[in-house]
């Protein structure tokens, strides 16, 4: 059976391959050839199927294992603050070195004015402690009536008067409260397709 | 996908923009999933694939090109990357096509594909399942350049680019896939 040649050009003509004036000419061919107008028809069908294929869709996993290995690492927070805080520490200590060697003295003022302010806060701390050292002395007494306990709580108070001492738990509990506040419960930064602000709260170490 | 919104998205990740490498990524995983999974029917090598098609993506950013279509451009990777896939694969077989002398053209040899089957393959409807089992019916060289024709709407040009043929090969092959998919819907058995 001899076939119209022009069937060879239907997948052209509908895949928009062909140039104008010969997508018109097969187009009034198409017209008068039953043979091209059935293998158009079927073909109609191919490009039905083809546009009735769906994307299919990756476990929900794959986009993390794509970014976290398209992503530059990072360290954790932790480090970064660690790392900035040393950093900034040690800027700070490198400027004052500096500045000691090259500028000049600081004016009277300045002198006094940081000479006052650090008796003020040593004195303030000794006497909170002090406060505190003896009010444990004195409850001791009174609940032990100088038995063991007492001289124990007396042992514990004299020790809190001692500069080294106090100077040591001041530094403790400014670390503790430096810590609670790191472990603060926070929330986590939006990001596309993650939850977004408040929607999934950090929890901090604490639970807090 | 505008070709835009694309170029701005890469302008972005190349200064630093993690949000806008996320969307990228968003833009691109099902699509680049979708093509690599009809081509070598493996959850398991999709998904390496993908990541690697990423991982390449970003490695080469710097030298995009934002005159071509980013489109074309992410296909070609993971074009070459399924090819590369099946290569591996076929080592333990044997080829799929031989050549006619004197011609360019292929032709299929009958051998059974040992990624899934028809019928395993994930899918919604009653249509998009014989859409699915259609697709899964063509030797693995006519398929990719299917995917990406009609589901990915690449040129014949882009296509023979992504998987550096001559543009007659990918005619060729397009014309042949859809005809073979016209023989299987008028004969389905």
């Amino acid at each position: 059976m001899n076939r119209c040649t022009e069937t060879l050009k239907v997948q052209d003509w509908l895949d928009g391959e062909l140039a104008p004036a010969e997508a018109a000419r097969f187009e009034a061919h198409l017209a008068g050839c039953p043979e091209c107008e059935a293998e158009a028809a079927a073909y109609r069908v191919v490009w039905s199927e083809l546009r009735a294929l769906p994307l299919l869709d990756p476990r929900s996993e794959l986009f993390d294992r794509v970014m976290e290995a398209v992503l530059p690492h990072r360290p954790p927070r932790w480090v970064r603050v660690l790392g900035l805080g040393y950093a900034g520490a040690l800027a700070a200590s490198l400027a004052a070195i500096g500045s000691a060697f090259a500028l000049p003295g600081p004016s009277a003022w300045v002198h006094g004015i940081l000479a006052a302010g650090t008796r003020a806060l040593t004195e303030t701390g000794t006497f909170v402690l002090r406060s505190l050292g003896d009010g444990l002395v004195r409850l001791g007494e009174t609940l032990a009536g100088g038995g063991a306990a007492g001289r124990l709580l007396r042992l514990l108070g004299g020790a809190l008067t001692q500069p080294a001492v106090w100077v040591t738990l001041f530094a403790a509990v400014l670390v503790c409260a430096a810590l609670f506040w790191w472990m603060r419960a926070r929330e986590r930064r939006g990001a596309p397709g993650e939850a977004g602000p408040g929607e999934l709260p950090h929890v901090g170490l604490l639970g807090l | 996908m505008s070709g835009g919104e694309d170029a701005e998205l890469v302008r972005r990740c190349l200064s630093g923009d993690q949000r806008a490498c996320r969307d990228l990524v968003r833009r691109y995983e099902r699509p680049v999933y979708s093509v690599l999974m009809r081509v070598v029917r493996s959850a398991e090598d999709a998904e390496d694939l993908v990541q690697e098609t990423f991982v390449r993506v970003f490695r080469a950013l710097d030298r995009y090109d934002t005159e071509r279509p980013f489109a074309a451009w992410v296909f070609t990777i993971a074009s070459r990357l399924a090819i590369d896939q099946l290569r591996r694969r076929r080592l333990k077989t044997v080829s799929l096509t031989v050549s006619e002398p004197g011609s360019t053209e292929e032709r299929e040899l009958d051998v059974e594909d040992p990624g899934l089957k028809p019928d395993e393959v994930t899918s919604h409807g009653e249509e998009e399942d014989r859409a699915a089992r259609l697709i899964a019916g063509l030797p693995e060289h006519y398929r990719i350049v299917v995917m990406l024709r009609h589901q990915q709407d690449l040129s014949y040009e882009e296509i023979a680019e992504a998987l550096n043929l001559p543009l007659g090969t990918v005619k060729a092959r397009i014309h042949r896939a859809r005809a073979l998919l016209k023989d299987r819907i008028q004969r389905p058995s």
